[in-house]
């Protein structure tokens, strides 16, 4: 037997059923919505209210007693606590969730605001940070740190990375001298002298060219000694047990060196100076006798002389003055040809016409090397060998003679012997350069056509 | 017929605020920014508990700098750690040390004097700019000569800073050659004139024999 509801007692229940599916379908979007649910006023109308009236008793605790209720519709508004802002005109039943209700614990601690950016770390403690960390008043921090302090030891010094580079041409530039020779060739240059083939062999053809700088990190240590030997801090114990001052005994036995030397010159001089008749008048050392005083030489001697005794008229001194003239051209001449030498080759003049001619030369090309230098290795320990090439390419539009590619080693980088070599017909020689570097010298025998490259490449032990 | 299309409806629309509420779910999560993206290098694991065993280098913390510590042949080298002195070993002894703190060492096995042992301090002072994943090939490197040896163990106090040489103007310098300061001058002091000090060694320190008179003034 089924029971049969009556048509008018369904039509009634039709749309609050509908309505139920609504509410619950709404408050199950806005539980899976975790930022902000634009709808979650809806279903949280009920808990506005809740907590609302919970806030007005605890604001106003003196108007009711302990444990009266208020209804949500009856709570007044409170002007007084801005997260609450004003609460809105209640309709009956419907959007008294358009009032963004906040609990106070909740904006004490700041947390209804939008969440601001992650703090960054700081190494090493930040100024506002103390032990206990950001100041904190009232029931919570007064803000969202924008730094997080880690408990990190100070920054730690660092010392700069000990690098030994080979290659460029630093200090005074190299300058080609004679054939094949360079000159101003100083520790860690590398540079090549060149000219293009069928220019002449003068210093006036000759280009210089300087490699790039190659570095090698490769540290070294020294150190001092620091040595305090037992009598100097020795105590000396005198009769009865007195302690003696032994600062006076040390004094004594450290006395440096410098000062003992300075305080015996003055009697090696009068040992070696025994005919001296103003012994007491001259130096320790006595070396003022050679220069004497009031020199004069030649012509100056009377000059010097006025100057001192008329200072008035010493600048009636006569000193060389320039002359200056202007050449007046006494005739005019008009040039009807030109000749014009551009890099010592003369231009030819295909027309002139009023005093404009044009001209016409033809360029032989670029003469261009280019130089590459690689280190075999970035880093290197002391004693350890490194492997250094260097490329030459023509890059130029001409022929390539005469190359003489010059490296002088840094201090720190000895030549292992018979490591020299090269792709091309060579000659080797060490040599020294002009502050006593060693240097390496390729004479290549071999033209080098456009386009053409080659290498060398030795081996150094670092020091 | 009618119920059938309004229960319809209602699942329709009980769908759709679902979907919605998930799709904004997953729109708020692609628009955050992971933390890895704001945070420093290495914070999350900096309140990591070290680890035991070996560990790649580039997991080597600012603040320790590998250091090598070599000494006469035969001479053994210990150190003083949290869990008490490391075994022995034959130098050259190379290991990490925090820059800026101080580390007792044991020295054994010396040349000439058997039995005899030195219980020297080493301190780095400034940490080496090495290429990135070369700082344990480029130790700082502490030397104990003889000389310094013999001196301690007579009762002489030896002080030795080491420092790096990079300037190619100044003299030479080797880790095994040093020279010594002049009498009371400070050795701090003239290896900062010649490059980088890194690291300090003291050898032979004692206690006072007579710490009350000390203390007392000598009287």
């Amino acid at each position: 037997m089924t029971a049969v509801r009556p048509a008018a007692v369904d039509a009634a229940w039709r749309w609050p059923r509908l309505l139920a599916i609504a509410c619950a379908a709404i408050a199950l979007a806005s539980c899976r919505s975790i930022a902000r649910p634009p709808l979650a006023g809806l279903a949280a109308g009920a808990m506005a209210a809740a907590v609302v009236t919970d806030d007005t008793d605890r604001d106003t605790p003196g108007d009711r007693a302990p444990g009266d209720t208020v209804p949500a519709s009856t709570s007044r508004p409170d002007t007084t606590a801005p997260p609450r802002a004003a609460a809105a005109p209640t309709a009956a039943g419907t959007t008294v969730s358009a009032v963004r209700v906040i609990d106070p614990a909740v904006a004490a601690a700041g947390c209804e605001r939008p969440c601001p950016p992650l703090p960054r770390l700081r190494a090493g403690g930040c100024a506002g940070c103390g032990a206990a960390g950001p100041a904190c008043g009232g029931g919570g921090c007064g803000g969202c740190p924008t730094e997080v302090c880690l408990p990190l030891a100070a920054p730690v010094p660092l010392v700069a990375p000990c690098l030994v580079c080979d290659g460029g041409d630093a200090g005074r530039p190299a300058l080609p001298v004679a054939r094949f020779g360079l000159t101003n060739l100083s520790a860690g240059d590398t540079v090549a002298r060149y000219r293009a083939d069928g220019d002449g062999p003068c210093t006036d053809d000759v280009h210089v060219v300087a490699s790039n700088c190659a570095c090698v990190y490769a540290p070294r240590f020294g150190s001092v000694r620091e040595v305090v030997r037992p009598h100097e801090e020795a105590r000396q114990l005198g009769p009865r047990g007195l302690a003696l001052d032994t600062s006076t005994a040390a004094q004594v036995d450290l006395v440096p060196v410098c000062r003992s030397t300075q305080s015996l010159a003055p009697n090696a001089a009068r040992k070696a100076l025994p005919g001296v008749a103003l012994e007491e008048r001259l130096g320790p050392l006595a070396v003022d006798q050679g220069g004497l005083p009031h020199e004069s030489i030649d012509k100056l001697g009377p000059l010097e002389r006025v100057q001192d005794d008329q200072l008035e008229r010493a600048d009636l001194v006569q000193a060389p003055r320039m002359v200056v003239g202007f050449d007046v051209p006494l005739a005019w001449t008009c040039a009807r040809a030109a000749m014009v030498m551009v890099g010592r080759r003369q231009a030819e003049v295909i027309a002139s016409d009023r005093g404009t001619a044009t001209l016409r030369i033809e360029s032989p090309g670029r003469a261009e090397l280019t130089l590459c230098k690689r280190a075999g290795t970035d880093t290197a320990r002391s004693g350890e060998e490194i492997d250094f090439m260097i490329y030459l390419f023509n890059s130029g539009d001409r022929p390539l003679a005469d190359i003489v590619l010059a490296d002088a080693l840094p201090a720190r980088l000895e030549y292992v012997p018979d490591s020299a070599a090269a792709n091309a017909p060579a000659a080797f020689s060490t040599g020294t350069g002009d502050d006593g570097a060693v240097v390496l010298t390729w004479r290549f025998e071999h033209t080098f056509q456009p386009g053409e490259g080659g290498f060398v490449r030795f081996r150094t032990i670092v020091r | 017929m009618l119920r059938v299309v309004r229960d319809m409806a209602a699942g329709f629309l009980l769908v759709s605020t679902t979907v919605t509420g998930f799709a904004r779910d997953g729109v708020g999560r692609v628009g955050a920014i992971p933390p890895s993206a704001t945070a420093a290098p290495g914070a999350i694991g900096s309140v990591r508990q070290p680890q035991p065993g070996p560990r790649p280098e580039s997991f080597l913390p600012d603040a320790v700098q590998p250091v090598e510590i070599r000494g006469p042949e035969g001479m053994q080298i210990a150190i003083e750690t949290a869990d008490g002195w490391s075994p022995l070993r034959k130098g050259p002894l190379r290991m990490g040390l925090v820059v800026g703190q101080p580390y007792r060492l044991r020295l054994a096995g010396l040349p000439r004097h058997e039995g005899a042992e030195l219980y020297p301090s080493v301190r780095l002072l400034a940490k080496l700019a090495a290429p990135p994943g070369m700082a344990w090939r480029f130790p700082v490197e502490v030397v104990i000569d003889d000389d310094d040896i013999e001196l301690a163990l007579t009762g002489s106090l030896v002080r030795r800073i080491v420092y790096s040489a990079c300037d190619p103007q100044l003299p030479d310098a080797a880790p095994t050659a040093s020279f010594d300061v002049l009498p009371g001058g400070d050795g701090l002091a003239v290896a900062a004139t010649l490059g980088d000090p890194v690291a300090e060694l003291v050898i032979g320190n004692r206690v006072p024999v007579d710490a009350a008179a000390w203390a007392g003034g000598g009287r």
